[in-house]
């Protein structure tokens, strides 16, 4: 246990100024035992001081002090961030009601010192949220959320009125996870909206939210999203305790923290999913994981992440099985290419020659004759020039960007040719190398190929298919050492189960996919029943 | 001492029979076809063939026993059998055997990398490489061998069933007869050759026992896992012999690997040894993994560490080290046979001695369990 100060002056205003950046509240829960707290004066003068102080007097701090009452008018201050909260609402739905008070609603009953805050809450403001408190750093925090404060004379407590209504973006289309057949709508960057659109698609009490504060500076806020009974509780403990854990000043977005609770940050592998479609992120919820939504970020995180997941779209689950099985194999063969396709041919170019059939080999001696350079600078040298046209197109602004991709791609792969820097085949095979890094579905993941291209072409150039079975069996090896929240990266491709097979190379129709993973969701194993399904109508029943 | 904090590791009977299998096929699919081929010549399919279920039957009796020591490591079995001092005595030797055969293994597949692919490199690239990738995944532990080995292992066999089917066009039956021309001697003796192979994978899988989901059911995936790999083998040296001829495989030193060169079927289906020595690189890196991490395993523990992660990184550069420094590529293929026959060979028998004797001491023993 411990006693509480209570402190006034200038202590208590270096105090407030701790308490309201959040300096110690990391979590939720009990306030420690080492933070001040910070009474709340009983005159209102010696309030608005302390916030302008606290808050250096910021444009953005409204403060409107006026009297209400007739016969002892009580002094009053509102004091609110201009741009946070809604100034007509303050206006309407408080400010108006405590003037017009004395004349309208509470005729029968005098305003006075004792009984103003009081009467404001039960019967003079006429808003959803108000609560009292009685510490002035908690309050001024709040106010920094959206909340607006009502301090009156004589009163040592203040009333939060209002919730956080910051600005925010529409529910539109997602942008970078698109379909052809599937829901369009794409999470935003406030939370509210955010766990609205997962409630939307769970309508279940088994859905549990759990919000942390987390960042000393930002406040940020973060829920813990699964479904209780599917999900893993050992996994969900450590996505709590990983979360707690973070003591940063500041989260801008979910990417900060996929940072700070991964199992190893420094493998080129991401090992936390994120997804902007609230579909995705209920079906991955309904398989056990744990979904991260952040406030500020449109971006979820999923937990734990598997290397299969990122490369499976949602609409794999939207179309027809055949067709999803089609284009997996498509997928993991452009993915192979975008890894291996430059390494390959320098490693055949420059010593494997008979494995190339012998009028291929003819007409690559004869297309690279002029090329004065061996194959793995050819080959830098253009997926250099790839990832540069790459990031200039995205920086542009739409129409430019678009218009820059097509030049650099076919002026320059024109004239590189042309002017016998490079081979036409290496054209070719840089081409089809990055359509391949297209193909793969999740950003992270074909970023992290594209990036381990580099090493393997270098050990192609080095050591040949050695150099290359080198690189690919120490990234294996890698790849079997790692985890996400305590489940192998690998986890259904190894050890490859009749289960997990149902939905890793294959999609299995859904009749077929009777169990959740089991990884992740160990209890209540079962998806569908074994009744689900379609079924041959019986002789007769036919219409 | 301080006991590590990493956690107990466990892998399923599945995952076991994959292990055995892989540590089985390892390096072997490229020498054996020569080795048992200068013994028994154009029997060395038949000799095969008569080892392959000898060897299947003798492992599942070899760990039948098993479950009768839950969770014991094999020093463990051994203190259990022998007493604590001579126990760890008589258990050191295989531990360091299993060390300088998966140093014996890096340089000899040096030698292949430099026979097959590229004469000019300098054989300790190789050697340092595959060490490296050995002693990583060695570090990593059993679980991520076993992980490692369920993607590796199923590429190996497909690869050389690959090759064995391209083999068929040059197949020829007269390279097999006539049978049994110099009497049933050869064969013996090629089947005597294939048991040494047999003890690696028996001990190997003594070491790592302790970290199967089900003990009980040890036997039955070392035989299981031990089936494809039987059956590879011998399709491997029918397929070589059938093409090259008895006495041509027995000249070559690495026949597997002539014998890719020799596929051609058109323009297109050509210079598959390039294909094989990815999949050579996979399977040696297996092996030699496997034998670090057993050797070490038992290494650690006759010295009371509660791990092998301690003892793996400095004993493989200590084996790298030694191999190139000290010995030349011809000496350590006979210093490996001096190994099969000496080690591997008696750790085929060895578990029929220490477990009746361990279990006849059991009772009054007291339990050890394994460290992870």
């Amino acid at each position: 246990m411990y006693k509480r100060k209570r402190k006034h002056g200038p202590q208590a205003m270096r105090d407030i100024g701790a308490v309201a950046s959040g300096a110690s509240a990391v979590g939720q829960g009990p306030p420690r035992p080492d933070e001040p707290r910070v009474a709340i004066a009983a005159e209102v003068g010696a309030n608005r001081d302390a916030i302008i102080n606290v808050l250096g007097n910021p444009p953005d701090l409204a403060l409107r002090e006026f009297s209400f009452g007739i016969d002892q008018p009580v002094h009053c201050l509102v004091a609110y961030i201009d741009g946070l909260t809604d100034p007509v609402a303050v206006a309407d739905h408080l400010i108006e009601p405590l003037m017009m008070a004395p004349r309208l609603a509470v005729r029968d009953t005098a305003v006075t010192r004792s009984n103003a805050m009081d009467m404001i809450s039960e019967r003079l403001a006429s808003v959803w949220h108000l609560l009292v408190e009685t510490d002035l750093g908690k309050a001024v925090k709040a106010m920094l959320e959206g909340v607006c404060l009502v301090f009156v004379d004589g009163c040592d407590r203040c009333l939060e009125v209002g919730r956080k209504e910051p600005p925010k973006r529409q529910i539109t289309t997602t942008e970078t996870e698109q379909v052809i057949r599937g829901p369009r709508e794409g999470f935003t960057e406030t939370l509210r909206d955010c766990t609205g659109l997962v409630r939307k698609r769970l309508a279940t009490p088994a859905l549990r939210f759990e919000t942390l504060s987390i960042g000393r500076l930002s406040n940020t806020a973060v829920s813990i999203v699964w479904l209780q009974g599917v999900a893993n509780d050992k996994i969900v403990a450590e996505v709590r305790r990983r979360l707690q854990r973070i003591d940063i000043d500041g989260i801008m977005d979910g990417a900060y923290i996929e940072e700070l609770i991964e199992d190893q940050p420094y493998s080129p592998f991401s090992t936390v999913y994120h997804t902007e479609r609230p579909d995705a992120f209920c079906a991955h919820l309904l398989e056990g994981r744990v979904g991260i939504l952040v406030d500020g970020s449109s971006q979820a995180l999923v937990v734990p992440a598997t290397m299969v997941m990122f490369f499976q779209t949602s609409e794999d689950y939207y179309t027809r099985f055949h067709l999803t099985i089609l284009i997996r194999f498509i997928r993991l063969m452009a993915s192979f290419n975008s890894l291996l396709l430059p390494p390959v041919y320098i490693a055949a170019t420059t010593f494997h020659h008979n494995l190339i059939p012998t009028a291929f080999l003819l007409s690559i001696a004869a297309g690279r004759e002029s090329v004065p350079f061996p194959a793995v600078v050819e080959a830098l040298f253009m997926v250099f020039t790839f990832e540069a046209v790459r990031e200039a197109g995205i920086r542009l602004p739409g129409i430019i960007g678009q218009t820059v991709s097509i030049v650099g791609a076919l002026v320059i792969g024109q004239a590189v040719v042309s002017a016998g820097v490079v081979s036409p085949i290496m054209v070719i095979i840089i081409a089809l190398t990055e359509v391949g890094s297209f193909a793969v579905p999740a950003y992270d993941m074909a970023a992290t190929l594209r990036l381990l291209r580099y090493p393997l072409m270098l050990l192609a150039a080095t050591l040949g298919m050695f150099g290359i079975a080198v690189g690919l069996l120490a990234l294996l090896i890698h790849l079997c050492c790692l985890r996400s929240f305590g489940v192998p990266y690998l986890s259904g491709l190894t050890p490859l189960t009749a289960r997990s097979a149902k939905d890793i190379f294959i999609r299995a129709p859904w009749p077929q996919m009777k169990f959740r993973p089991r990884p992740t969701a160990q209890k209540h194993a079962e998806r569908q029943s074994q009744r689900s399904g379609p079924q041959r109508p019986k002789r007769g029943e036919r219409t | 001492m301080k006991r590590s904090r990493r956690p107990i590791e466990r892998i399923s009977t599945a995952q076991l029979a994959i292990l055995s299998g892989a540590v089985g096929l390892g390096t072997v699919f490229l020498p054996i076809t020569s080795i048992i081929t200068r013994l028994a010549g154009a029997d060395s399919t038949l000799a095969l063939l008569a080892a392959g279920p000898f060897i299947a039957v003798l492992g599942r009796l070899a760990h039948a026993a098993q479950f009768k020591f839950p969770r014991k490591s094999l020093v463990a079995q051994f203190e259990l059998a022998f007493g604590r001092i001579i126990g760890r005595a008589l258990a050191l030797p295989l531990g360091l055997a299993l060390i300088a055969f998966a140093a014996g293994l890096e340089r000899q597949i040096a030698d292949v990398y430099i026979i097959a692919l590229m004469p000019k490199t300098p054989p300790w690239v190789f050697a340092v490489a595959i060490a490296g990738l050995a002693g990583a995944l060695a570090y990593e532990g059993v679980e991520a061998l076993a992980r490692y080995v369920t993607i590796t292992h199923p590429l190996v066999l497909a690869v050389l069933v690959i090759l064995v089917a391209a083999a068929a066009p040059l197949f020829n039956w007269h390279h097999f007869l006539p049978l049994f021309e110099h009497g049933i001697g050869p064969a013996f003796k090629g089947f005597a050759r294939a048991l040494p192979f047999a003890g690696e994978v028996v001990l190997f899988v003594w070491a790592i026992l302790p970290n199967v989901n089900q003990p009980r059911g040890g036997p039955r995936a070392v035989t299981v896992g031990s089936i494809p790999t039987i059956a590879i083998l011998i399709a491997l040296n029918a397929a070589t012999i059938g093409a090259l001829s008895a006495p041509e495989t027995a000249r070559l030193f690495y026949a597997t690997i002539d014998l890719a060169k020799l596929i051609q079927i058109g323009d297109y289906l050509r210079g598959l040894e390039a294909i094989i020595i990815p999949v050579f690189t996979a399977a040696s890196v297996t092996k030699t993994a496997a034998f670090l991490l057993a050797g070490s395993r038992i290494i650690g523990d006759c010295f009371g560490l509660p791990d092998a992660r301690p003892t793996v990184a400095p004993i493989a550069l200590a084996a790298t080290a030694g191999t190139l420094a000290l010995t030349k590529a011809t000496t350590m293929v006979r210093f490996i046979d001096f190994l099969d026959w000496y080690f591997m060979l008696p750790a085929l028998f060895l578990p029929f001695i220490v477990w009746p004797l361990a279990l006849l001491r059991s009772k009054r023993a007291a339990r050890r369990t394994v460290g992870g």
